[in-house]
């Protein structure tokens, strides 16, 4: 038995490194941004609603429209108007001033959470799905945040491996 | 030769004991006895014989390649009644891969382990899973007292969850541990498992310091209606009763240019995945940039997975 060993190790390079690949790393994925107006179920709200109701920005309770909205995200965004654009409520507004699409609207949460955004743009922080070589999709902000009660929420965990259960009752036991 | 005829009666001896025991099981007897060649060629079924005799993965041609994943198929087709398809995707050259894994963004949902479940045909049951979720006490590092058994709402305040799974090391104790070289790390990093090559002594589940390898105790069932189709030779296809098996990073999407099923499942973002050699990916980034901290660094086995805060 030993010599069928010894024979199987000697022919298989037995614990010697394997050969490093070759250095020059294939091109790196192309990223692109899911696009976030598919997803948002009211859109476009200048041609579904905003038609003819313009928007009211006084600040006020609201009590017809838009009541599911808590508005809970930090101390200074107090109203809508301060990230939609009041007169064009398909886009959203910068601090200074100039309009971007909801698409864009990590440019928007980029002003305050820098850092964030910088760790985004590098595919640290958020979901990079797809290939790690040819085409990858990276989600926005906004579809796994949600802006206007940005506070994580508790969801159930999946439930342990019965293999795991058994495991920890094993260990107990011994 | 000489070697061939030496030990013939003894070796006749082993094949027959090991043949009751598990028929199936024990292939390490890869040099052929001029005895067991003739029985192998009288017999009518030849297939068990062939898988009985077939050679170690390095060793195999093209030619033995298709022959034996046509035979594999053909026994799941027989077996399951479900159409697979084994393939054989090879390393890229210029790609070593790695995995990152965000230690704050986790909440420890599992949906990983599912995921990799369904993707890697592993056993339902009994139930086995690559990935392990350790759900840490805030402030420590301690996996000892981590509980892998939670149930219900996640994350908790006064906790965070570490998913472990294998490291694939640059210096894999596995690998050493082996006796009959069944695993191996392959060019771009993976260690893998030749399931027809194991011999079932579980000495890389004892060396692996991150408790990353699994063994068959009993057959392994998966219902014929969630068998995934898409299999590679050396990472999920349909495996037997008695071998180790192992997270491979999903080498037959990964080669393929696609992410591990784990990654793709996470609902946080936590899990990241790429090629180490290439400046620009993901992981890469996360090395530069962020803290990274290496379970078990003391083990010194260089691991290919890296956990970050942020």
């Amino acid at each position: 038995m030993i010599l069928v060993f010894v024979s199987a190790s000697a022919a298989l390079g037995c614990h010697r490194a394997e050969p490093r690949a070759r250095r020059t790393p294939p091109p790196s994925a192309t990223v692109t941004i899911v696009p976030r107006t598919p997803s948002i179920a009211t859109y476009s709200c200048m041609q579904r609603c905003h038609t003819r109701l313009p928007a009211n920005p006084a600040q006020r309770e609201l009590v017809d429209f838009h009541t599911d909205k808590r508005l809970a995200h930090g101390t200074t965004l107090t109203w809508c108007t301060f990230c939609h654009q009041d007169d064009n409520l398909d886009r959203l507004r910068l601090i200074d001033g100039s309009q971007v699409s909801f698409d864009d609207g990590h440019r928007v949460c980029s002003q305050c959470h820098a850092e964030r955004y910088r760790d985004w743009t590098r595919g640290i922080h958020g979901v990079t799905t797809g290939s790690w070589r040819d085409v990858a999709q990276r989600r926005s902000c906004t579809a796994c945040h949600n802006p206007h009660d940005p506070h994580r929420t508790q969801f159930n965990a999946l439930p342990p491996p019965s293999r795991e259960r058994g495991r920890e009752q094993e260990e107990h036991h011994e | 030769m000489s070697e061939d005829h030496q030990n013939d009666d003894e070796r006749e001896a082993v094949v027959e004991g090991v043949g009751k025991a598990q028929a199936s099981r024990r292939r390490f007897l890869q040099v052929l006895g001029a005895a067991t060649a003739t029985a192998a060629t009288s017999q009518a079924d030849a297939a068990p014989w062939e898988e009985y005799f077939q050679q170690h993965y390095k060793r195999l041609t093209d030619e033995d390649k298709r022959a034996i994943f046509a035979r594999l198929e053909a026994e799941v087709q027989d077996k399951y009644g479900v159409t697979v398809r084994i393939n054989d995707p090879k390393p890229i050259d210029g790609v070593e891969f790695a995995y990152a894994l965000n230690l704050q963004a986790c909440v420890g949902c599992r949906r990983c382990e599912y995921a990799c479940a369904q993707e890697n045909n592993t056993s339902r049951s009994p139930e086995m899973h690559y990935i392990r979720v350790l759900q840490m006490d805030k402030g420590s590092l301690d996996v000892e007292r981590s509980n892998t058994t939670y149930e219900g709402a996640v994350p908790t305040p006064e906790h965070y969850y570490q998913p472990v799974q294998c490291h694939q090391c640059r210096d894999a104790p596995c690998v050493r541990a082996c006796p009959v070289n069944a695993t191996w790390a392959e060019p771009d990093g993976i260690v893998v498992v030749d399931y027809n090559w194991c011999i079932g002594c579980r000495y890389c589940e004892a060396a692996c310091p991150y408790f990353a390898r699994r063994f068959n105790y009993e057959e392994p069932t998966v219902r014929p209606s969630e068998i995934n189709p898409d299999q590679g030779y050396l990472s999920n296809r349909l495996r037997p009763r008695g071998v180790m098996e192992k997270c491979t990073y999903c080498l037959h999407r990964t080669r393929k240019g696609l992410m591990p099923a784990c990654l793709e499942a996470c609902p946080t973002g936590s899990r990241k995945f790429g090629n180490l050699l290439d400046p620009n990916s993901e992981v890469r980034q996360v090395i530069e940039t962020k803290r990274v901290y290496i379970l078990h660094e003391d083990a010194g086995t260089n691991p290919r997975f890296y956990y970050y805060f942020g």
